[in-house]
This record gives C-alpha cells, structure tokens and sequence, in this order.
C-alpha cells in the first residue's frame, strides 16, 4: 500500500508496492501524459517531481512515494499557463511530443532553483532525450521561461 | 501509512480501485477513460467540435464556423497536419484561430498523389513517408477547399442575388463588398448543400494568400505540453489488458516451451501464448507482463542465423563487393576506359551499420474485437497496409476492421511496418480482451527492421582537364523491400538500396553502377531516408577524397560540375558563405556535403565545424543551406532540418547495432545512444525560397550531416572515416 499526494490530491494504491510509479500514474490513476521511454531512467520521458525533485518514474517503486507528494504535467498547470507551458508553445518546441512531458518536468524542476540558467546549466541539468532533435528550441524555451 | 499490510497487496487492480474510490473525503484514485477522436485543435484538445453542417473528404464545417480538418498523413512530429490544416483554411477563407484537426484515414481521397496513384511505390494505399505529404496534397486539399468555398459563395450570391464574382470568402464568412452584406459559412452552409460540387474550382490566387508561406504555429503542439495528446500508448478501452512480448533472439527461431504454467500462477496474469517468433505476456498491468515475462525461462529452438555476427555480416558484403553477379542500374559510356586514361583517380570501400529506428514511444498498438468486428489504434504511417494485415490475421473483411490513427511518438519509417499490428490482433484472439501491446525498449531496439548494414566499393577518376571523367560504384546488401515489398523488386534490383546512386548530382561522362544483393541475419526497413543518406555518405565522400588527391578545394573542385543546376550553386554557395567556407579558427576544420533530389524537389548543402577536445572530435556547428521549393510553414521546415541534424548526428557519431550468435548486442538507451543537450552544436538553417511547388523536408536534413562530418574530421586529423560511426574510431 502507499499513500500519497498526486497533483494536489490525496491517493491511495493497494497495488505492489514494487510496482513503478509510472505504471501506477498512468495505468491506475489514468493520467497518461507521462511516457513510457525506456524502463530503465535513461531517456527521461517518464520525469515526474517527487517533492519537488525531478524522478524518472520507471525506476521508483510507489512504495518509494510514500507520504509524498507527486507532481505529473497534467498538475503543472490546469490551463497551460505554466511560463514553461507557454513558452514551449511560443518557441513550437515539440515535433512528435512523445518526450515533452518528461522535458517540461525536468525544466521545471531546474527552473525551480535555476533564475538565470545559461546554455551550460541548462545541458548539465536536462539529461532527457529527444529523438525528433527539438534540443535548440527546448533552450530557447528554458531561458524564455526563466526571464518571463 | 501501513506499508506492511500483505493482505493488501493481494487486491486486484479492480478492487483496488473500488476501495480506492470507496475512501471518504480526501482520498480520490481515478480511472480515467480517455477521449479518443478529436486529437488535437486549435483551443482546446478535450473540446469536441459541435455540429458538422458541410464537409467533404478532407474538411468538416461545423456550426459555430469553425473547421476540422482531416489529416490524411500520420502525425509523427513532422507537422504536416496544420500544414495541410494552413492550406485547406486559407484556401476556403475559414478562420485559423477556429481550426483543428483530426487523423483520417479509409477514404480514396487520401492517397498521396506522389505514392499513391496507380503505377506509383504505393499504389492504391494510405501512406506517409518520402517527404510527400504537403507535395502530395498541396493541390487534392486546395481543391477540396476551393469546392467548398465556391459552393458557400454561391449559395450566398444567389440569396443576394448578386454575381457570386463579386464575393469574397474571409474570417469564415461570404462578404459582397458592393452592399457590404456578409453571411457566415455556417447560417449558407445548409443553402450551399443543396448546390452541385464544382468539378473544377478556381483556386485562390497566391497573392491573397493569408496563411501559406507564412509561419504558423503549429494546432499540435498545446496538447503536447500537457499531456493531453493521445498515442497508441495512451488509448484505454473498456476491459483492456495490457500485451508485453519477447521475440525469439534470433531471426527463424520459434519459442519451444516457457514455464507457461508457473508464469500463469503469478498474481496479475491472464495468459501466456507462444505465438510465431514470440510469447506474449497478458496481465492487468502492463508492468506485470513485461515483468513475468523477463523472469521467464523460455527455450528457443535452433535457427541456422545464430552463427551470425557483424563480422560474418561484414564478410558477406565483401564478399558480394568482390565477387561475380553484380546487377548493373546505370552504364554510361565506357567507365573502364575512362579510368585507365585518368589523370587522378581514386578507390575506396566504405560501409554504414544497422541502425534502430528507436523512436521515443516504443512500438504499440490497441486491439479490440467488437461483436461484428476488430478496432485497432496505433499512430500509423500506412493504416491501409495495416488494416489490410489486421484484416488477414483475424480473418475478416477488410471493411470490419476500423483503424484510428493515433499521434505516434515517432516515426522515422518504422510505424508503417505490420509486425506489431498483427501481434496485436493474434495476442487478442487469444486473450479474448481487448489488448494493449507495449514493446519494451530492449524488444524495439533488439527486434527493429533495420537500416540494412550496407558497403559500397567507390571510385571516381579526373581526367587530364580536370573534368569529372568516370564514376563506378557496386553497393553491397539487402535492401528494404527485399522482404518486406518483394513485388517492388525489379529484375533483383531493390531501389531502396540504389537510391542517389547516380550521375545527377555530378554527371560523369562514364559510369558504371551495380548492385550486388546480399542475405541479411536481421530484417530491414526503411529508416528516414531510406537508400539515400547511406549513399550520399559513401558519394560525397568518395567526391571529398578526390578532391585530397587532386590537391584541390573541395567546393571549388564541385562547382564547375554544379554549374547546370542554378538552384544546388545557390545552397552550396550560402552554406559556404555562412560558414565561413576557408577560414577555419585556429584548431577547427570545416567540412562539406551536398546533394540534390529530384524527388523530394529539393538542395541541401552543409558545412560542419569539427575540433579536437581530449582527443575526440566535437562537432561546434552545423549549417544547413536548403532549397526544397515552397515553404507553406517555414518554421515547421526549420524544425526539421534542425531536428533531421541532430538525428543524423546521433547516427553518424555513435549509431550501430552489431550481432552476436545471431541476436542484436544493443538493447537500450545506455548502448544505443543518442545525443543529448550537452552535446548538441548549433544547427543554422538557411532556406533558400524556391518556387511556388512545395518539396519534402522531413528527410533532406539527414544525407548531408555524415559526409560533411567525416570530411570535416579528415580536414582535422587527417584520419579518414570509411565506416560509420565516428565513435568506433575513436575509442
């Protein structure tokens, strides 16, 4: 059993508790904007913030979460008015979109201790792949975010 | 909270959430059922459009004048459905803050006009691929629109009683600007119904286009920064079990027993089936599955490809490179003469691995049985041959079985290939549930159609003026459609291994083209591009090693056998000029590739700025000079020369897939890698406009990006890279 916070509300899974968060978030709970990319925390599509840190959700049992509080992009904001959100439309960041939840999560995360990232920051913190190659526009996006 | 609770852990999903939403108060666990149709608009993802008051095949009006537009090409990140949503909008004069899109498919109207008409690659079917889409239906979607249009304007003229002339179409309404009395689409649409469709509309004039050639943003990407875009991967349906699979490891292996009893017993699973090459774990967690299924035993049965590696591999287009039975494709004049007579003149084999197609989402796909009939969703890039491959496993007509097409987190040319689709179907029969089959990453990577392993003996001759007087090239390998299209196969020349090998580019007065077809221990496919960037790699640089031997420049060298295509000068003269072609900084090396296509109607040169950093190259910029013709949504080319960069950079610095006892070495992210922020250089894109015909832009960014990469470290190093990737050499 684990209990705890999923965007803001209260949860309780009796599933095993070795059970990743990720299949958990999208499977039980149903909310289906954080990808399945690898299974093994190397792609990143799967980032959610687990009290405020960015956790790569295949590799962290929901025992893990336990009295936690969990953050998916469905909880970054209700309207996309997130400064990420808005400027990840403004720069037309993603192609296929497939990784953009886990990049939103893990942008937020950075952003969140980051005020005035520069393009070397930004590299070192963000370690998601993309496929479609929408590197470029994620920075501008970063640092647009930042400065909004 | 109490963790240690054992009796809990033995609920059921069902229960679980039974008691889950049985909790009072602050305790909410959702099953949510998603919203499947509407995949995306320009406002809001979840809002369903109201009422349809005209439509025809590619365009819906509805009541509140807004439009959808149905999108015959799949949606893989390449933004052709609000391109094509930009034209069908500007066309008919609808307002662009009010137009989504929905993903079609079933109707004749979406073959692609250059795949998919009779005599063409992919007659009679629905398919995305070779940078065809806006080409294809530049013209089918204006006309569809203009139909509209015209029929809207005269229902409102004849109202008026006015010379529909007179009538504009603007912001979703009919104006007659001599009364100034305007009507919107939808209060006519029901007058406009009544009136014959127009065989043959006048199309809207260029120069009152609003939309066209103007950058847009894209009605795709809001639902992608919330997570409310719907894949393959995401789509619930009522009672649904989740499919993970395990392939035989080798290719012509066939699972002989796996412990289905002892995986059966295990909490969650709903049965075990070994099918074909493969077994299939079916549970109520998609995580279970795959998880059961790792911890079991399975026993494969013996299969002559277990002997293979990338060295028999390699051997084996050696030996296709040296032996007999080559297939000439191109004989000009007499090469051997011309060789004998040349002034300079230079000889190399070069060779490019497998590569995995390892897009994002990992290949999935719904299957459900209805009472009268089977539904699939899957993001496809050829929902005909899908369907019709659905149809044949489940022993139904075609017309029982419904396909929707779903956004699909990449594509790259695997999500037109049938294996997982009809996995799915034989998975459901079974399970007698409507089925989600996720491929974990190690089966998408180990068990991909491939970019074929491919090896090519080049060689080019100068004669004594200096003029390019022979090329002769023989390409060892199994192409694509060997197997997977055999009927495209043409007296045993497969075109999707031949590809850009030609004199186009740089017309040789002699030429001997051959191609010598090989087996393959691994099944190919196509991979963005196809044939071409392989080809365009081993011809730009063989034409770069020419250029070393005769001591010349190499753009220098080029541009006098340029001089016939105005259009190819133009892209290799701005990516020269932009990167400051000849004046390298002090350390770096810059490097040079071009190459023209008829068939995507496109140019592309790029110049690459390579140094040392501890003694491994670093890639400083990339610029990409590209005619493709018109652009409808500039920003959307863009984004594909910078991304089509940055994936052909993955390939050329670090992409193989090797073999060993007949199964794939790679298995993941951690050793088939691809490049991440901190490794990614500029990427300059400078478009050149062409004329008003659209080309493709999802592949040309791709061919050039080896060659100029490996010219570029030669430039540097002086060690020149005959065999991709870069990283081997450099360990």
């Amino acid at each position: 059993m684990a209990f705890f916070k999923l965007n803001g509300e209260s949860v309780r899974t009796d599933v095993d508790p070795a059970k990743p968060l990720l299949w958990v978030i999208r499977e039980d709970a149903g909310l289906t904007g954080t990808k399945f990319g690898c299974g093994k925390a190397l792609c990143g599509a799967c980032t959610v913030h687990i009290d405020g840190e960015a956790q790569r959700s295949c590799s962290v049992p929901v025992g893990d979460v336990e009295g936690k509080s969990v953050l998916t992009v469905e909880g970054l904001s209700k309207d996309r008015s997130h400064r990420l959100q808005q400027a990840w439309i403004e720069h037309a960041v993603p192609q296929c979109g497939y990784c953009q939840s886990g990049m939103l999560m893990a942008a937020a995360a950075f952003l969140a201790t980051h005020t005035d990232p520069t393009d070397a920051d930004i590299d070192a913190a963000i370690t998601n792949i993309c496929r479609c190659g929408t590197y470029h526009r994620i920075r501008a996006a970063i640092k647009a975010a930042a400065a909004a | 909270m109490n963790r240690g609770q054992t009796r809990a852990h033995r609920l059921d999903r069902r229960e679980f959430l039974r008691r889950s939403g049985a909790v009072a108060g602050s305790v909410v666990l959702l099953q949510i059922a998603i919203p499947l149709g509407a995949c995306a608009s320009a406002s809001s993802s979840s809002d369903a459009p109201p009422a349809t008051v005209a439509s025809n095949a590619f365009l819906r009006l509805h009541a509140d004048n807004s439009i959808s537009f149905l999108s015959p090409a799949a949606e893989i990140g390449q933004g052709t459905s609000s391109t094509l949503a930009m034209i069908a909008c500007d066309e008919l004069g609808a307002d662009w803050s009010k137009t989504r899109f929905e993903l079609a498919t079933g109707l004749p109207e979406y073959r692609n006009m250059l795949l998919g008409q009779p005599g063409q690659l992919y007659a009679g079917e629905q398919v995305t691929g070779g940078s065809t889409v806006t080409a294809g239906f530049f013209m089918p979607v204006r006309t569809a629109a203009a139909q509209m249009r015209e029929m809207l304007t005269l229902a409102a003229a004849q109202k008026w009683e006015v010379d529909p002339g007179e009538c504009v179409t603007a912001d979703a309404a009919v104006k007659h600007a001599g009364s100034g009395r305007s009507i919107m689409f939808a209060t006519i649409a029901p007058a406009a119904a009544e009136l014959p469709v127009p065989a043959k509309p006048a199309l809207r004039d260029p120069k009152d286009w609003k939309l066209i050639g103007r950058p847009q943003k894209r009605l795709d990407i809001p639902s992608k920064v919330d997570g409310s875009a719907i894949f393959a991967v995401d789509v619930v349906r009522p009672g649904m079990l989740y499919a993970a699979i395990r392939h035989a490891p080798v290719v012509g292996s066939t699972p002989l027993r796996a412990e289905e009893a002892k995986a059966r017993a295990q909490k969650g699973v709903k049965g075990v089936y070994l099918i074909d090459n493969f077994v299939a774990v079916v549970a109520d967690s998609w995580w279970t599955a795959n998880t059961v299924l790792e911890e079991m035993d399975i026993r494969w049965s013996d299969a002559p490809n277990a002997k293979a590696s990338t060295a028999t591999e390699l051997a084996k287009l050696k030996a296709a490179l040296d032996g007999p039975g080559a297939l000439p494709f191109e004989v000009k004049g007499d090469a051997a003469a011309a060789f004998a007579a040349a002034k300079t003149k230079v000889a190399q084999d070069y060779d490019v691995p497998h590569l995995a197609h390892a897009t994002m989402e990992p290949m999935s796909v719904v299957a459900e049985f209805t009472a009268d009939g089977l539904s699939i969703w899957t993001g496809s890039q050829g929902p005909t041959v899908q369907r019709r491959a659905a149809a044949a496993v489940a022993g139904l007509p075609e017309e029982k079985v419904h396909l929707t097409v779903t956004y699909a987190g990449g594509g790259f040319g695997r999500r037109g290939d049938l294996d997982y689709v009809e996995q799915a179907v034989k998975i459901a029969q079974r399970a007698s549930a409507p089925i989600k089959l996720i491929w974990s990453r190690e089966e998408d990577i180990q068990h991909d159609q491939y970019r074929p392993f491919t090896a090519i003996r080049a060689e080019a001759a100068l004669d004594a003026k200096g003029d390019l007087s022979a090329l002769r090239m023989r390409v060892a390998g199994r192409g694509p459609w060997t197997d997977q299209r055999p009927y495209l196969v043409q007296n045993g020349v497969d075109f999707m291994l031949i590809d850009a090998l030609n004199t186009k580019t740089y017309p040789a007065a002699n030429a001997l083209f051959e191609v010598a077809p090989t087996t393959s221990a691994v099944r190919h496919g196509p991979w963005r591009g196809i044939a071409v960037p392989p080809n365009i790699f081993f011809l730009e640089s063989l034409i770069d090693e020419l250029a070393v031997a005769a001591k010349l420049d190499p753009i220098a060298m080029r541009r006098p056998w340029l001089a016939g295509d105005k259009r190819l000068l133009a892209v290799v003269d701005k990516a020269a000029k932009e990167a400051g072609w000849g004046a390298a900084r002090e350390g770096h090396a810059l490097g040079f590739a071009c190459y023209t296509e008829e068939r995507w109607l496109c140019r592309v040169a790029a110049v690459i700025d390579t140094s040392l950093v501890d003694g491994q190259p670093k890639v400083n910029r990339i610029v990409v000079a590209v005619d493709h013709g018109f652009s409808v949504n500039p920003d959307s080319v863009i984004a594909q020369i910078q991304g089509a960069a940055l994936f052909a950079l993955t390939a050329a610095l670090k992409g193989e897939i090797t073999i060993k006892d007949g199964r794939v070495e790679q298995s993941n992210f951690h050793d088939y890698p691809a490049i991440m922020l901190a490794e990614v250089p500029p990427v300059d894109v400078f478009l050149i406009p062409g004329d008003q015909i659209p080309g493709g832009a999802g592949e040309i960014g791709v061919p050039v990006i080896a060659p100029a990469l490996t010219a570029s470290i030669f430039a540097l190093t002086g060690k020149r890279i005959r065999s991709l990737p870069v990283s081997k050499h450099f360990a």
